[in-house]
């Protein structure tokens, strides 16, 4: 506490060397390009269970029919990025118990929203499925 | 040479009443010595364990399989890990339930704080290394518990770069598993002993008294305490193998998905609300902040001081809050986390 202007000098030194070393340090351990930030799942219209649906846990998607209206669902949970479970009433959380319907909609927390959906397009009997990955 | 230098990490005289096994059990002694095991055990697991999510799993099961107390080591590892954790927890209430957490103690008291950090986060690290099913789910629900927290997503990145599974982020966790954070750990122990030195030793137990010189009525009881604990640990591993599950699959959870016990806690908690993270955030922060609370100081050590019992009873709630909610999701709950019966 003597010499207080010496202080606050080494002070800001300090500071300024933390923050150049831990930009760099930050810089140094997040590389670039090592994933993809786009896929795309391709599945046949047929292999989709009439009023019921195609899980395909690799890619941590479901596509689900019903009627004649098909929709594509993120398999990751909304609440904090498990996989979820196809069950018969639709879909569980093993992580933290919630549940949702077979169309994506929340039935029990802790989710507070319901499933994602990804967008499908249908071609010469050729469903793709397309996620944006963060 | 050794012995001259560990002993400079110890006070040179030490009051008598402090010697006294009910003030602080050895606890922190005790810490310290499953730490060194656990150096021990490491190093000679180094020589095995192969940090490629390719062949990860298959050295776990060479060194079970084909190396003469290769799953002895392995189990002792484990095991010596949950008792530090244990021993940290139980350290830190004898400071606080003692009253000895106030005033000239503050610097300590940070620095045992790390030290806590650093072993649950060491344990973290070290549980996704077999890269087994287990490993693999633990580490990602502790990973998206992460995300909610603000920075959680630039943290996260740090740590598992490619995702959970992946070759540079089973490489970070290696890493900061077998030299960073064991590297800290041992300087901030180092710091944490000698700080007690620079103080005089521990604050004052009991009614007033003499000093006694560290040799040998501190070394003996030290080292006494270092056998018996050793032993101890190399007995129980012997009955209570580590568990090794299939290899990771990250198509399919076990159901339920559980994170490891010292987590769990904070699991159970969040599968509540995702918002409840921060609960767990405030009780950490209240832990920590102790020292600065408006509490009287005690100029000597006892169990449960009259001035302190208001925060005696605080701490032991919050503790047998959380003890509540790991057992809650360690025994309670089934598929899909619901509930079940534990029999």
């Amino acid at each position: 506490m003597a010499k207080p202007a010496r202080s606050r000098r080494t002070a800001l030194e300090a500071l300024i060397l933390s923050l150049l070393g831990g930009f760099g340090l930050w810089r140094f351990l997040t590389p670039r390009g090592r994933r993809s930030s786009r896929e795309e799942i391709k599945v046949r219209t047929t292999d989709v269970p009439a009023d019921g649906a195609l899980v395909l846990p690799r890619k941590r998607c479901a596509v689900v029919k019903s009627g004649d209206s098909i929709m594509a669902l993120d398999l990751i949970c909304p609440h904090l990025g498990c996989t979820v479970n196809a069950t018969p009433q639709g879909f569980a959380c093993p992580c933290h118990g919630s549940r949702f319907k077979s169309d994506g909609q929340v039935v029990t927390g802790p989710a507070t929203r319901g499933m994602t959906r990804l967008a499908v397009e249908e071609r010469d009997g050729i469903l793709s499925i397309s996620r944006e990955e963060g | 040479m050794v012995t001259a230098l560990l002993k400079h990490v110890f006070p040179r005289r030490v009051l008598e009443t402090n010697l006294r096994i009910t003030y602080t059990f050895g606890l922190g002694g005790l810490a310290l010595t499953t730490l060194i095991l656990l150096f021990g055990s490491g190093l000679l697991l180094l020589f095995y364990y192969a940090p490629s999510p390719e062949r990860a799993h298959s050295s776990i099961q060479f060194l079970e399989i084909n190396v003469w107390g290769g799953g002895y080591l392995r189990s002792l590892h484990r095991l010596a890990s949950h008792v530090l954790l244990v021993l940290i927890v139980l350290h830190a209430l004898r400071v606080i339930l003692t009253g000895a957490f106030k005033r000239p103690q503050k610097l300590n008291w940070i620095v045992g704080w790390l030290l806590l950090f650093l072993a649950v986060f060491t344990a973290y690290t070290g549980y996704l290394l077999p890269a087994d099913q287990l490993a693999y789910w633990a580490t990602q629900t502790g990973m998206e518990l992460l995300r909610t927290l603000p920075l959680g997503d630039a943290l996260r990145s740090l740590l598992v770069p490619d995702g959970v599974g992946g070759p540079l982020s089973l490489l970070r966790f290696y890493a900061l598993h077998v030299v960073m954070l064991p590297a800290a750990m041992f300087a901030l122990s180092m710091l944490h002993f000698f700080i007690i030195r620079r103080q005089r030793g521990l604050m004052p137990y009991g009614e007033e008294g003499g000093y006694v010189n560290s040799t040998p009525h501190l070394f003996r009881p030290v080292i006494r305490g270092f056998v018996i604990c050793t032993v101890a640990l190399l007995l129980a591993a012997a009955f209570i193998p580590a568990p090794l599950d299939v290899p990771a699959d990250p198509a399919h959870a076990p159901n339920p998905a559980k994170s490891a016990w010292f987590l769990l806690w904070i699991q159970e908690l969040v599968s509540y609300s995702s918002s409840a993270i921060y609960l767990a955030l405030a009780l950490a922060a209240l832990f920590v902040a102790l020292p600065w609370l408006p509490v009287p100081e005690v100029t000597r050590a006892s169990w449960f001081p009259r001035d302190h019992r208001p925060v005696a009873f605080l701490v032991i709630v919050m503790c047998g809050f959380v003890l509540a909610l790991t057992l809650v999701g360690l025994f309670l709950r089934g598929p899909d986390w619901r509930f079940v019966s534990p029999f």
